[in-house]
């Protein structure tokens, strides 16, 4: 990303902080969530980790991410061209009462040092029964069209205790060998993550997850030596302030 | 300079007109105080909170010197009184508000007698400590001869700065509810449920919630208040005296930043005898509902040689502001019991019967058809006192309020206006007709017409929706005997309606008086003009009455 791309953004923030009206209802918020895990296992055992922040008023937010996953071995996890370390930059706003539209940019670096870089455009919010659900779609340098869903429930056991059932999905419209990623269905994940809220900011976790690789992704992955289809036990924190 | 002339021409007042002139001066401050053994930093006025009791005589020409001491801009706004509006001491709509170092002079006339109250309207000032009574002597004395007048000033203090309720309401809506609901209560109702089809409604309940993206427990947006009885906490029991068999006056005010309270003195009937400063005429009540703003004035005969205590009960069942009615110092009456907090229900939502087969997902309360709208008077909608009073016990309404003074007219409403009361509470903002304070021109009127206001809230929460500086007749079915307020409560998915002859020229706010929705935008501006004239300029020096002077 070119210096020149993130003067609007810095616009945008000056606008966002500025003096305030009679009775200011349009001020300044931001939030950070952080989230950091071992992924326990025999064969593939990694850490991963996910912060994502947003700041700006009601309406209008901007919002970042960045999110990885490292194998024990010292390598950047591609997970089939479908993670590496990513960092996302977007514009976001307000389009309902539970769900904010968002456009930005895509920057992400995978093993051995092939990057790819692309635009994003999808929506977040609540959907009925409280689903948590985050979609974008892009396409990336190399004409790849993609789209990933992200979704997830908070289950209370009690005020403190809540299970979070998971699912992430990614499509992609061809192949991109280098990253190992293939056309169609590439990758799926369904977990469980189990969190105790010591205080709302501040929660540990146990989970459990099951990945699985399909059709060409399938085939690249197996062809470096990895599992396609993968159990992890997963020990993390989460924290947000 | 300036403020020698003042002096002087207070003097010479003072000298002619003994009983109708006063000058007050209120210095405004960070002060520790103690509350319930515990030590708070608060915004003080004359190193108090709930306090000081300002006591005004009808017709007396006030003068009020207000000096902040702060770091920030302050004001003092004088809730339900009228007066010009560049005295009503609301920033950037009524005056530029009060900076730090300087004092701000306001001087009005009172025209009116009854119990009222004064606070900041900037920022969280007012919900951390800036709030205090008014008690005005009607010109020709009291109408009811009591042997004892007490202010009873509920209030709700909490830890947090006012400012950083509202981050955690932003970044977390559901941050302050520690009663939501969980699958283990899920298995309880289930389990508890008898039949096949009280098992069906359990999971109906779950799933129409679920849908609709909502929590029935969410009954307040902040949890983590003390309640507070004249600025004591319910440990520290503030306590009235009296000798049995004498009359005793009660001014209860509600001064809380986001409390509505349920008030009873278990052992006593109290006879209301005012509503919002304005005399009614006298009910007899166990138990009454009191919204942020309101202020009721019952009068109690305790008989017995005994304690009995005051409780006020919060809406949610979280915690209740406690005092006691005592004939000697040091005593204390039975301890209030927290009646279970109950869930919100379907006509919560507006709706009265079945929301079986309905799909909330499209639901549209723009079209909604709240209530037939044909009649003159929109008798029956208003007030829905709590269901969980003890049986028996005698709850006030607000069909039950009558006006006692029939020296004012009643005007049938030149046009109606309807005002839908709306909010986000995923993004915690609260609007009128979907619009925050910001997004939404102000709203103009003549002087002198009559206009009908129509608040439907199609939100979950009860609104108390007070305007400044005119009166709302509230249309509760006594037709010409209604009373008139300056707070209404909306209760969630009800429709009430008022009457507002626009007597007084100037900005008005009108907003809910929950703290955090009116801060987030839940809040409008009534300008009325005379006819023909151009609209008063806002938050200008004022042309006359007030005056700033620097220390």
């Amino acid at each position: 990303m070119r210096t020149t791309d993130l003067l609007p953004a810095a616009a945008l923030l000056v606008a966002l902080a500025s003096p305030a009206l009679a009775m200011d209802d349009q001020e300044t918020f931001w939030r950070v969530d952080a989230r950091a895990e071992k992924r326990v296992s025999s064969i593939a055992p990694a850490t991963e980790w996910a912060a994502t922040a947003w700041i700006g008023e009601d309406r209008n937010k901007l919002r970042l991410a960045n999110t990885g996953i490292v194998g024990d071995n010292g390598h950047i996890d591609n997970e089939g061209g479908t993670k590496g370390i990513d960092s996302r930059f977007f514009y976001s706003r307000l389009v309902s009462d539970f769900w904010d539209a968002k456009a930005g940019v895509q920057f992400t670096v995978f093993d051995e040092g092939v990057t790819r870089s692309g635009f994003l455009a999808g929506f977040e919010g609540l959907a009925p029964y409280g689903i948590h659900v985050d979609f974008v779609a892009g396409v990336s340098q190399t004409g790849v069209v993609s789209a990933r869903l992200e979704a997830s429930y908070d289950a209370l056991l009690s005020q403190k205790l809540i299970a979070t059932p998971y699912l992430e999905a990614m499509v992609a419209s061809k192949d991109d060998p280098a990253i190992q990623l293939g056309s169609g269905l590439s990758r799926f994940e369904l977990g469980l993550r189990l969190r105790y809220e010591i205080r709302k900011e501040f929660a540990p976790y146990l989970g459990v997850s099951f990945e699985q690789y399909t059709g060409n992704t399938a085939s690249f992955v197996a062809a470096s030596g990895e599992p396609t289809s993968l159990v992890r036990a997963l020990v993390g924190l989460k924290v947000w302030f | 300079m300036k403020l020698l002339a003042w002096a002087a021409t207070a003097a010479v007042f003072t000298a002619t007109l003994p009983a109708f002139a006063g000058t007050y001066d209120l210095v405004i401050d960070r002060t520790n105080v103690a509350i319930d053994g515990q030590t708070r930093r608060v915004f003080s006025i004359n190193g108090e909170i709930a306090g000081p009791v300002l006591r005004w005589k009808e017709g007396e020409e006030v003068t009020v010197n207000v000096t902040n001491r702060l770091k920030e801009d302050t004001s003092i706004h004088w809730h339900g009184i009228l007066l010009p509006f560049y005295m009503d001491g609301v920033p950037m709509v009524s005056f530029g508000g009060i900076k730090p170092g300087e004092t701000f002079t306001y001087r009005f006339k009172v025209r009116q007698a009854g119990t009222y109250w004064y606070h900041s309207h900037s920022g969280g000032q007012e919900q951390e400590g800036m709030y205090a009574p008014i008690v005005i002597e009607p010109a020709k004395g009291e109408r009811e001869k009591v042997a004892r007048d007490y202010v009873v000033m509920l209030s709700d203090h909490h830890p947090m700065s006012a400012g950083a309720i509202l981050r955690k309401l932003k970044q977390e809506p559901g941050y302050f509810n520690d009663r939501r609901r969980t699958l283990p209560g899920l298995m309880r109702d289930l389990s508890a449920a008898k039949t096949t089809e009280e098992k069906q409604a359990v999971i109906a309940s779950r799933l129409m919630w679920g849908e609709m993206r909502m929590d029935p427990t969410d009954l307040a947006d902040v949890t983590g208040y003390t309640f507070l009885v004249n600025g004591r906490g319910p440990t520290d029991n503030w306590t009235g005296l009296f000798r049995p068999g004498e009359k005793v006056r009660l001014r209860f005010i509600n001064g809380s930043a986001m409390t509505l309270f349920d008030a009873r003195i278990p052992g006593l009937r109290m006879r209301v005898v005012q509503a919002d400063g304005q005399d009614v005429k006298p009910v007899e009540v166990d138990e009454f509902r009191i919204g942020v703003g309101e202020t009721y004035d019952v009068i109690v005969e305790p008989k017995d040689d005994r304690a009995y205590t005051i409780e006020a009960q919060s809406i949610d069942r979280r915690g209740f502001a406690r005092g006691t009615l005592a004939p000697r110092a040091g005593m204390t009456g039975p301890a209030p019991v927290l009646r279970p907090p109950s869930l919100l229900t379907e006509a919560d939502m507006g709706h009265g019967g079945s929301m079986a087969g309905m799909d909330h997902s499209k639901m549209d309360h723009s079209k909604m058809n709240h209530g037939a709208m044909a009649s003159d008077e929109l008798s029956g909608l208003v007030h829905v006192p709590p269901v969980d009073a003890p049986p028996g016990s005698k709850v006030l309404s607000y069909t039950d309020l009558k006006r006692a003074n029939r020296a004012y007219r009643l005007n049938p409403p030149d046009r109606t206006i309807d005002i839908r009361l709306t909010g986000n509470m995923e993004k915690f903002f609260w609007s009128f007709d979907d619009r925050k304070y910001s997004e939404a021109p102000v709203m103009n009127f003549t002087e002198g017409e009559t206009v009908r206001l129509v608040f439907r809230n199609e939100t979950m929460m009860n609104h108390p929706i007070h305007l400044h500086g005119l009166w709302m007749d509230v249309e509760n079915g006594a037709g010409d005997e209604r009373p008139r307020k300056h707070v209404v409560i909306v209760p969630p998915g009800r429709t009430v309606s008022v009457t507002v002859h626009m007597t007084e020229e100037g900005r008005w706010p009108f907003h809910c008086h929950l703290l955090y929705h009116m801060m987030t935008g839940m809040f409008r501006e009534f300008v009325v003009s005379a006819r023909g004239t151009p609209l008063p300029a806002a938050s200008s020096t004022p042309a006359k009455g007030g005056g700033h002077a620097h220390h």
